[in-house]
């Protein structure tokens, strides 16, 4: 335990106290200060028990000392601390970097999508009509006018991206069904609450394959 | 009292009880948090623009194939979102803490920048907004230019260098990107480096003057 007495604590009650000490068992270290006078307690004794020598003769707070034991614990305790905060550091820079770095490579369909897909063929797809198909995750509305007069536009509503499109054969135009946006051929708004056109898609033939890709 | 616990549990639980040393306060932590929430952005942003495209007919096409298609899209998307939302809330209630406070008189030119700053995250959340090029994306580009163009004086002229003419058209969209990619980083990035070496300075005078 450690006392700490005022700094011009008086040499005759410093004397008294160790000798009080060492009646008791205890041994008494002096350190002076020019700030403080430390007195070291060294014995079996309690906190309580250097108050009640202390008390009424000199004005000292008493701070306690653990033994070898209670610090060789807190040493462990700092251990297990670093080691639970570099784990937790760990786990935050794999948790952060391993999505990181699946994100950098890219997905097959960023290049698949310059390279035309076989969606439909001319059996399937009559004139005046129109095919829904999908073309790497995304919808997509192939229309066929009379002859090999094809379009491909996206299906998504620009207005609200859930909505799909519908081909409209009496209005020759692309619908919404849930607002009432209508798109031209070429994608562009034509009426209904949409500001931005469709995105259009480029289509090609190969013999009765209709293929499509997105627009380069 | 002497603690007596022993293992892994314990060793948390003595930091947890360790007493928060007394000049502390939970709001002194929101500058720090600005600029973690800035890093981030950073880091997001560059990330971003790996699969983003500037252009009219692909913005938005690009931005469902970040949250659709590329992994973990919907993630640094998510993060470079809802960070952008964070420093907004963190930068008004900072100066909002400074203004009450009273702190700007001991450092005004520290206070300026932090208003400077704060029409930054503005001016970044508003050119933000515009780039996935949707539909919500032109409505908020068109409600957002209407208000600023009723700003007296500078209102039309600034609206014009916005948009490349009267209108939101493609163009605002290229111009949105330029600023938000190219321009208001840097502008943010001397700011912030500023007010950090303002402060810096402002603690080191204080510690010299408590020494």
């Amino acid at each position: 335990m450690i006392a700490v007495l005022p700094a011009d604590c008086d040499e005759g009650l410093l004397a008294e106290l160790c000798l009080l000490l060492e009646g008791r068992g205890w041994t008494g270290e002096v350190s002076r200060g020019e700030e403080q006078t430390v007195l070291v307690v060294s014995g079996p004794e309690s906190l309580s028990d250097l108050e009640v020598v202390l008390d009424g003769r000199v004005d000292a707070d008493v701070l306690p000392i653990g033994d070898a034991r209670f610090y060789e614990r807190r040493r462990r305790n700092r251990r297990r601390m670093h080691g639970l905060v570099g784990g937790l550091a760990i786990l935050v820079a794999l948790g952060l970097g391993l999505p990181v770095l699946s994100y950098l490579r890219a997905p097959d369909s960023v290049f698949a999508a310059y390279e035309f897909v076989p969606v439909t063929s001319f059996d399937r797809l009559q004139e005046h009509s129109a095919q829904l198909v999908r073309v790497h995750s995304r919808l997509v509305l192939v229309v066929r006018l009379e002859g090999e007069r094809l379009f491909a536009l996206s299906a998504e509503c620009t207005y609200m991206e859930d909505c799909q499109l519908e081909w409209s054969r009496e209005r020759q135009q692309i619908v919404c069904p849930c607002h009432g946006g209508v798109y031209d051929l070429y994608g562009n708004v034509v009426e209904g609450p949409p500001s931005i056109p469709l995105t259009s898609f480029d289509v090609d033939v190969v013999g009765s394959d209709i293929r499509v890709r997105r627009g380069v | 009292m002497i603690a007596r616990e022993e293992g892994l549990f314990s060793a948390v639980w003595s930091v947890l009880r360790k007493p928060v040393p007394p000049g502390f306060r939970s709001y002194l932590a929101f500058g720090w948090m600005i600029m973690l929430l800035f890093v981030l952005q950073i880091v997001t942003g560059i990330l971003l623009s790996l699969y983003y495209e500037p252009k009219p007919n692909a913005a938005g096409e690009s931005v469902q194939l970040i949250m659709r298609d590329v992994s973990s899209g919907w993630l640094i998307r998510g993060l470079h979102h809802w960070s952008s939302t964070g420093i907004v809330v963190l930068a008004l209630l900072q100066l909002l803490r400074v203004f009450v406070a009273g702190s700007f008189r001991r450092s005004p030119t520290s206070w300026y920048l932090g208003c400077l700053l704060l029409l930054f995250v503005f001016a970044q959340a508003f050119t933000g907004s515009i780039l996935p090029w949707d539909n919500q994306a032109f409505w908020w580009a068109t409600g957002a230019v209407e208000a600023i163009e009723s700003v007296p004086y500078v209102g039309p002229t600034l609206v014009s260098f916005l948009n490349g003419g009267p209108e939101v058209t493609d163009h605002t969209l290229s111009r949105a990107h330029a600023l938000h990619v190219m321009v208001f980083p840097w502008v943010g990035l001397v700011a912030v480096g500023l007010n950090v070496w303002l402060l810096a300075r402002q603690w080191s005078r204080q510690r010299e003057v408590q020494q």
